[in-house]
């Protein structure tokens, strides 16, 4: 910072400070007869002076930063407009009235919609001074165009200012005067309002969006403005009982005391948000806070109930504040605790302080928690625990392919990492720990990360590993997969050879039979010709059998529900059937089918049932079905045949599964599997 | 095997009016030779062209305006069921052109697809019936003239399932209705299913009302939605829709 910029800083602040000085001066020391000296009070001088002083704070630190300017620019305008409001009552307040008194006001009066314009404007730039989008710089425009609004019915209004003090406006026009009016009144107010509304809408959306940099910096403030909040709420309570005037003076210190602390929050997540951990800050607030209610509700209790229970007596006073105190003291060390971890809970989740949340991550990672979710927890642990701007996992080395796990993501961050900790197991290079951060690191977190490369070093070891083994059972899956797949096409193949080939054969055959048997001659011959075309017919049927058996056609061209209501007329059991008549892929359908008829078979051949039901129901992402029999069951442990095992394997080479459950009162075999479901079939439906 | 069309226009000159101008739509050479030759046996049967898919079937029947066609189930070019397809198409295209579907299915699926859109001109014949050169001619004849045909196999392939296991109302037909129902379910009009039983037509009409009042059945006059309706009836046991 240069010399003459910190001394056009200082006579700025030193102005601002004057103008509410000197303004709290005026409103003190006006004769009586005029408005008061209660426009503002003493102790509201210095939050004022807060604002505009973190600004130039910022400034001197971050000369090109808007958030210092427009905190400067506010507290200028509002101490601006204090003192020429005041000015203009004391102006007033001569024994003539001066003509200069009502202009005054109206300059004055203006600047404080300027000024709170300014606050809503801070709400939409903090905490990087641009705007979220620039779709948001309508707002801003709206804003211009409703302060002008303002100004313009303040100046054209006919009606008498400062609450009847002053004479009107000199520019009043006549017919401006309901609109502007209201424009003053309820319209202006509703304006401005929704104006704040939406600005905070934009703090909202930028928390919701933000990096967790910018959510820390929200934090802060929001943490600020909750604890003014609350303080504010607490006096106006407490004003609303009768309590003497010095005890009202008192209260209004902890407010004020907190619009300082928004000040100071502002500061902090402009200038320092790498330096504390907000998470820490809020998690001891809340403990705290809830731990101070805590107590005074003891002492309360102790006190006032107790006492009244027992019947006040002169010095029981002093015994019942000894037991309170003492119960306190008991209670404390207990309370602390609770109150900290539900605190942490509330803040972090699950675990606490950066070191609780280290060793929990550890043993989580040893503990055999989900490999790929490990990694991430790595990196996360490294930027909360370290507070750092950033963190990142490089699993393998660095000259050959490497995968970088960031945290807070998306990518890791221009710039070169501060650290770059090498992780090793058993001498070979597995990967890195990068730290992205602005401040050197102490001798504490130094230890903390060599901690975290020796566990990483585990940890990636194992990663690799389970991507190893991962990779083999896909290998796997897909080599069962192709073997199913080659297995039925080849089933499909035979059945249409059987019937393009032996089958046409013979028709043929027996076409010939028929015509030559016309000219049969006598009962010899047309017996044998009889007895001819009967075993060519048989022959068909088993050769038709065989063709089903193999690869049932009606499944190709019909579906399930066809190909199952052809199985179940055949079946020598009574079957019942719901069967969604959707259609589901050629895999999904030939291995749902090999399943039902093979458990049909199981039910009709050996559970000794009388009645099946088969049910096939598809939903939009998986199919499910199921064969109940009314039969006897088997006897669990007995041997099972490879067909139940050749059940298993059809369904998982799709990815689905199968289960059997038997009882004395009958078998029930369900399977299921995942379906990209087949909208329209491809040819028109029959 | 080549595609398209396979030349065997013969005397279309000749046609009368009684002549039934059949094309043939089969992709096995040894059932062309087959159905050929039965079709050589008939007079008034005169088979116009012959083709081995689908495509070239409705191309043939735009050129030489067949009154039937007999096409087999399975051809080229997915051998799945492009028979039937093109039995519905023609439906539609060419209505009152009889179709007589030559199977090697006995599934009775196949058959209630073929019915889909009405009974009326259609056949099912299972390529079995091939050694009965009358059966084939019979169903050319009968799709000819407006009526329907279902193989008796394939009916008694229905009647086997339903008479195996106690069914609700069909238990309740007796020997006689079972008759009368499965030669309905064939496609034999009332005057027909006499004829076979050897019985008055008065009688096989108090057996058809008596058959559908047991089974539940609204009575069909129309000959052609009879035999879906009763068909169906016996796939599923219970009415259609």
């Amino acid at each position: 910072m240069t010399k003459s910029r910190g001394a056009l800083l200082g006579t700025v602040l030193v102005l601002i400070a004057a103008a509410f000085v000197g303004s709290f001066w005026l409103s003190v020391h006006r004769p009586r007869g005029f408005p008061d000296a209660t426009t503002f009070d003493a102790i509201w001088v210095a939050p004022f002076l807060a604002f505009p002083a973190v600004g130039a704070l910022i400034m001197s630190r971050r000369p090109r930063n808007v958030i210092g300017l427009l905190l400067v620019g506010i507290g200028a305008t509002m101490a601006l407009s204090l003192l020429l409001t005041e000015l203009s009552r004391d102006l007033a307040a001569t024994p003539s009235m001066s003509p200069a008194a009502t202009p005054v006001y109206l300059v004055g009066d203006n600047l404080i919609k300027v000024g709170l314009a300014g606050v809503a404007v801070l709400l939409l730039l903090f905490p990087d001074g641009a705007l979220l989008s620039p779709r948001w710089g309508w707002v801003l425009w709206g804003m211009v165009v409703a302060v002008a609004l303002a100004i313009s019915a303040s100046l054209l209004s006919g009606s008498r200012l400062d609450e009847g003090h002053l004479p009107p406006s000199p520019l009043a026009w006549p017919p401006a005067r309901p609109l502007a009016d209201a424009m003053r009144g309820p319209l202006g107010l509703a304006i401005f309002g929704a104006f704040l509304v939406v600005c905070g809408v934009s703090v909202v959306l930028r928390y919701r969006a933000g990096r967790e940099i910018t959510r820390r910096q929200l934090k802060w403030v929001a943490l600020a403005v909750g604890v003014f909040a609350i303080a504010e709420f607490v006096t106006n309570l407490v004003g609303l009982a009768h309590v003497p005037g010095w005890v009202n003076q008192v209260l209004l210190v902890p407010p004020s005391a907190a619009a300082i602390g928004v000040a100071a929050a502002i500061a902090i997540a402009i200038l320092r948000h790498q330096l504390y951990d907000i998470n820490v800050v809020i998690s001891r607030t809340l403990a705290y806070g809830a731990m101070a209610g805590v107590i005074a509700l003891v002492y309360a209790v102790g006190l006032v109930g107790v006492g009244a229970a027992v019947g006040s007596r002169a010095g029981s006073n002093v015994i019942l504040a000894i037991i309170a105190t003492a119960a306190v003291a008991v209670i404390f060390q207990p309370l602390r605790v609770r109150l900290e971890r539900a605190a942490n809970r509330v803040v972090y989740g699950q675990r606490a302080t950066p070191y609780e949340l280290l060793s929990g991550f550890t043993r989580r990672a040893v503990e055999g928690y989900a490999a790929d979710d490990a990694i991430d927890l790595l990196a996360k642990a490294m930027a909360d625990g370290l507070t750092a701007e950033a963190a990142a996992v490089r699993i393998g080395a660095a000259d050959g392919t490497c995968v970088l796990v960031c945290w807070p993501g998306p990518g890791a961050p221009a710039g070169r990492a501060l650290r770059e900790v090498i992780v090793k197991d058993q001498g070979e290079e597995l990967g890195a720990l990068l730290i992205w951060r602005t401040d050197p690191f102490n001798e504490t977190e130094e230890r903390l990360l060599n901690d975290l490369a020796a566990h990483a070093g585990l940890l990636l070891r194992k990663r690799g590993l389970t991507a190893e083994l991962r990779h083999r059972l896909d290998e796997l899956r897909a080599s069962r997969q192709r073997l199913v797949a080659a297995q039925d096409e080849e089933r499909r193949r035979i059945e249409r050879d059987l019937h393009d080939g032996a089958q046409q054969q013979l028709i043929a055959i027996g076409a010939r039979l028929g015509l030559a048997e016309g000219s049969a001659v006598g009962d010899e011959q047309a017996r044998l010709f009889a007895e001819l075309k009967a075993e060519v017919a048989s022959a068909l049927d088993d050769l038709r059998s065989l063709g089903r058996g193999l690869s049932p056609p009606l499944l190709e061209s019909q579906g399930l529900k066809g190909a199952l209501t052809a199985l179940a007329r055949r079946a020598s059991v009574n079957v019942e059937l719901r069967v969604d008549p959707g259609r589901f892929g050629r895999e999904v359908e030939a291995a749902v089918y090999f399943c039902i008829s093979e458990a049909l078979q199981n039910a009709s051949k050996h559970s000794g049932a009388s009645r099946v039901l088969i049910e096939v129901e598809g939903r939009d992402d998986r199919l499910d079905f199921a064969v109940r029999d009314d039969g006897h069951g088997f006897v669990a442990g007995a041997k099972r045949g490879s067909g139940i095992q050749n059940m298993v394997d059809r369904m998982e080479v799709l990815g689905g599964g199968l289960q059997i459950s038997s009882g004395p009162h009958g078998t029930e075999v369900s399977g299921w599997m995942p379906l990209m479901r087949v909208k329209a079939p491809p040819r028109e439906s029959l | 095997m080549e595609a398209g069309l396979l030349l065997a226009t013969r005397f279309g000159w000749q046609t009368s009016d009684a002549m039934i101008r059949v094309v043939l739509a089969e992709d096995s050479y040894l059932v062309r030779e087959g159905v050929t030759r039965v079709l050589d046996l008939a007079q008034d049967v005169e088979l116009v062209a012959s083709v081995t898919d689908a495509t070239a079937l409705h191309a043939a029947v735009d050129q030489f305006k067949p009154n039937v066609v007999v096409t087999d189930i399975r051809m080229p070019p997915t051998f799945s069921d492009e028979g039937i397809v093109a039995a519905n198409t023609l439906h539609d295209t060419h209505p009152g052109l009889g179709v007589v579907v030559l199977s090697q299915f006995d599934e009775p699926e196949y058959a209630i697809k073929l019915l889909e859109r009405g009974s009326a001109n259609r056949a099912y014949v299972l390529k079995d019936r091939l050694s009965e050169p009358a059966a084939l001619l019979a169903a050319i004849h009968e799709v000819a003239h407006g009526g329907s045909l279902i193989d008796p196999a394939v009916v008694e392939r229905l009647v086997d399932a339903r008479t195996r296991f106690e069914s609700s109302s069909l238990a309740t037909l007796s020997k006689r209705e079972w008759e009368v129902l499965s030669l309905m379910a064939q496609g034999c009009t009332n005057e027909a299913i006499a004829d076979r039983l050897f019985l008055s037509t008065g009688v096989v009409e108090k057996h058809s009302n008596a058959i559908f009042s047991k089974l539940q059945l609204t009575e069909e006059r129309d000959i052609n939605r009879r035999v879906k309706a009763v068909l169906i009836y016996l796939a599923e046991g219970k009415p259609s829709r």
